[in-house]
Order: structure tokens, then C-alpha cells, then sequence
């Protein structure tokens, strides 16, 4: 076989994800994957769509065994010597996710019956010991307009004369845009301005400043930023 | 939130649907649990490979579960060829609107309307690998049909739905 064929090498790449070939075909896919990242890129890319498929499973919520025999078993990695544990930004960064998937599915669930449409993307505001305290969905509707739903978290203590102001940062690195002031409790749904719509991505990072009560009185950022958060596409 | 939280937190948001997957390809409840487990003590030990700029948690976790339900399916093949699955049987018919809701998410849609482009045989013969783990000689022995044809269809499957998913 050809394996710099475009065309073989993506057929071969599905065909692994989906598990077609057994054995020795899949072994000597295995053996080629390793030395040719390319290859393995293709594999991650099949990876990433065969997988969603996932998602159209009826669940079915597993007996509380099965999480008990798991809290056993990795009650013992986690004593191990470091190791994979060393690069604990990555298992903060899942930790975060966890969040995010959390609201995702709190979203979904919560809107299912509305006839409103679902969230393009979530995000977990927080501060820099990661406690968060605002969840973000964003919302596109048929004509395009985007509307942001925030929830404040019991973790939000209100500041006296002070108003909580929600910036996007644009990608672009342009300045920081105003999305609205946030609640200090409960949730409230912000019409993202016009100017700030071609911006606004379904993975824009976001960020929280302190300002004057009733916002910034310049159209920038003028106290100090206290938490941020990137949304999540969903 | 401690990692054991979160990891806690993970498991209680993932597990149905995972365990839903694990269950549609193992077919058997005693398996379907051990491929969980081993799934989910897999993640707990490799959160460090997980990279958000390449992978979407949901698939990334679906990756882990389907990946040990394969090596449990392989080594202890079932008796019985798998048993009528209504949900596959929505995937080669005409109609997927079935799917739209639980495909909800913007990727996932895309590929559903990628899927829907493709002939039934050969959305069939993709959906009887992915969900039960079917290799090119199980789908031609299920479908009754010969090998080389069986291989054709995921074979053009596969290049069509690259085509549709990177148009």
C-alpha cells in the first residue's frame, strides 16, 4: 500500500478509529502511526468526529458500584511519586471543563422545554484561586443576535458603590469591550451590544472588572480585573 | 474544587451516557461496568494527556470508554450476533430526525448532516462499527452481504463524510 496517499492514509485513519480491521491491519496501522505524525493527526481528527456519534446513546445511569470500585482503585494512583501528577495545569485545565460541562448540561436540561435556541457556548467566570462566580451561556438566535444569560454563584459577595462589569476580549487584541454589568445575585440576560456581536466568539475569553457603581464611567476597564473565563463551544 | 471533586463531578455528569455506550457495544451489564471502571480509573490517571486545544472533553471521554469497550469486546466475543437495535435501524433508514435532539451540539449536527448525505447501507455498515464494534468480516456476516462490498461502503463513507465535514 501507498501510505502517502491522501485518500488511503484518511480511509486508514477512519477505518482505525471506527475499528474495521483487526489484528495484524491494525497493528501495522499502529506501528505507522507512531513514526508519522501526520498520520496520527488524521487518527485524532476521526477521533474527534466518529465520537460524537456518542452522544446520540440513550444514557443509562451505571449502578453506584461501579463509582466505588473506581474511587478504590485511584485512591492509590493518586499516592504515587509525581509522575503525571506533575503537570497539574493540564488536570486543572479538565477540572475547569468539568465546570463547564456542568453548566452545559444544566443549560440543556433547563431549556429543553422552551422554545428559545440552545447555547452555542458556556463559561465559568472565576477568580484567581479558580472559585467560580458567574456561570456565562451565550445564546444565538435565528437572526443572528446574541444574548448572554449570567447566573451569579452564592460566591458573588457584592461590593458597596461598586458594580461588577463584564468585558470581552476580543482575539484580535483590540481593547476590551463592555458586555453589561452582572448581578450580584440571581441571573439576567445581557443583549450583547451591536459592536461587540463580530467579536464575540463561541470560544471569546471573557473578563470581570470592579468598577464605579453603574459601570465604567470611560468605556474601558478602569478597576482591577478579578475574574475571568473563556466560553466553551458547545 | 479539589481535583477529586471535579473528578467526582465529571463522573456523575458523564457516566449514563458513557455507560450507555459501553452497554450498546459490549451488549452485557457485567462488562459494560468493567469497561466504565477501567475507562474512568484510565481518566483519572491520564488527565494530563488531555489537550483542549485538539480534543472536546465529551469526545475525548467517549474516545477512552469505546477504546476499552473494543479490548473487552475483542476478548471475550459475544455468543450471539448483536441482538435488533432500534437506534440502528434509524440510522440506515431514510429519516434521522430522531437523532436531531440528542445531536444537538453545533459539531455534532454536522456531522448528522453529513451522515444524512450518505447512502443508508453505508450509514448503516458506519453505525454498526461504531456502536457494536463490528469489523469488516462481523458487518459483511450481519448484513449478509460480501466482504469486499462491506468495505466499500465504510470505505467511501469515510471519504465522502471528509469531504462534506471539511467543505
Amino acid at each position: 500500500m501507498n501510505y502517502q496517499d491522501q485518500t488511503l492514509r484518511e480511509i486508514l485513519a477512519g477505518e482505525y478509529v471506527l475499528g474495521t480491521r483487526r489484528g495484524a491491519a491494525r497493528r501495522r496501522f499502529e506501528r505507522l502511526m507512531k513514526k508519522d505524525p501526520g498520520l496520527r493527526e488524521r487518527v485524532e481528527f476521526w477521533e474527534g468526529r466518529f465520537n460524537l456519534l456518542a452522544e446520540a446513546v440513550s444514557p443509562v445511569t451505571p449502578p453506584e458500584r461501579v463509582w466505588t470500585v473506581v474511587e478504590d482503585r485511584t485512591a492509590g494512583a493518586r499516592r504515587g511519586d509525581g509522575g503525571i501528577w506533575n503537570a497539574l495545569s493540564f488536570w486543572r485545565g479538565l477540572a475547569l471543563t468539568a465546570s463547564g460541562l456542568a453548566v452545559a448540561l444544566m443549560v440543556y436540561v433547563g431549556l429543553r422545554p422552551a422554545p428559545e435556541a440552545p447555547p452555542a457556548g458556556v463559561a465559568v467566570l472565576a477568580d484567581e484561586a479558580r472559585q467560580a462566580a458567574w456561570t456565562v451561556t451565550l445564546v444565538v438566535d435565528d437572526s443572528q443576535a446574541k444574548r448572554l444569560k449570567v447566573t451569579a454563584l452564592p460566591s458573588v459577595a457584592p461590593k458597596p458603590d461598586r458594580s461588577f462589569e463584564l468585558w470581552l476580549l476580543p482575539e484580535s487584541g483590540a481593547a476590551p469591550v463592555s458586555l453589561g454589568l452582572l448581578p450580584e445575585a440571581g441571573s439576567a440576560v445581557l443583549a450583547v451590544p451591536g459592536k461587540a456581536v463580530p467579536a464575540l466568539s463561541r470560544t471569546s475569553a471573557l473578563a470581570v472588572s470592579l468598577e464605579p457603581r453603574g459601570g465604567s464611567p470611560t468605556g474601558a476597564p478602569t478597576g482591577p480585573v478579578l475574574y475571568q473565563g473563556r466560553l466553551l463551544a458547545l | 474544587m479539589g481535583d477529586r471533586d471535579a473528578f467526582a463531578r465529571l463522573y456523575r455528569l458523564t457516566s449514563p451516557n458513557l455507560f450507555g455506550l459501553a452497554l450498546r457495544i459490549l451488549g452485557r451489564r457485567s462488562l459494560a461496568e468493567e469497561a466504565l471502571q477501567d475507562a474512568f480509573v484510565n481518566i483519572w490517571r491520564h488527565a494530563a494527556d488531555f489537550r483542549p486545544e485538539r480534543a472536546a472533553p465529551q469526545t475525548w471521554l467517549a474516545a477512552i470508554v469505546r477504546n476499552r469497550a473494543l479490548d473487552l469486546l475483542r476478548a471475550s466475543p459475544p455468543e450471539d450476533p448483536p441482538a435488533e437495535d432500534p437506534e440502528i435501524e434509524t440510522w440506515a433508514s431514510a429519516d434521522l430526525g430522531p437523532l436531531e435532539k440528542a445531536m444537538a451540539g453545533d459539531e455534532a449536527k454536522a456531522l448528522l448532516e453529513c451522515m444524512k448525505r450518505l447512502q443508508a447501507k453505508q450509514r448503516q455498515a458506519i453505525a454498526l462499527a461504531y456502536y457494536h464494534g463490528l469489523a469488516h468480516g462481523d458487518l459483511a456476516r450481519h448484513l449478509a452481504e460480501p466482504i469486499g462490498t462491506v468495505k466499500t461502503w465504510i470505505r467511501r463513507g469515510i471519504e465522502q463524510l471528509k469531504r462534506c465535514l471539511e467543505a
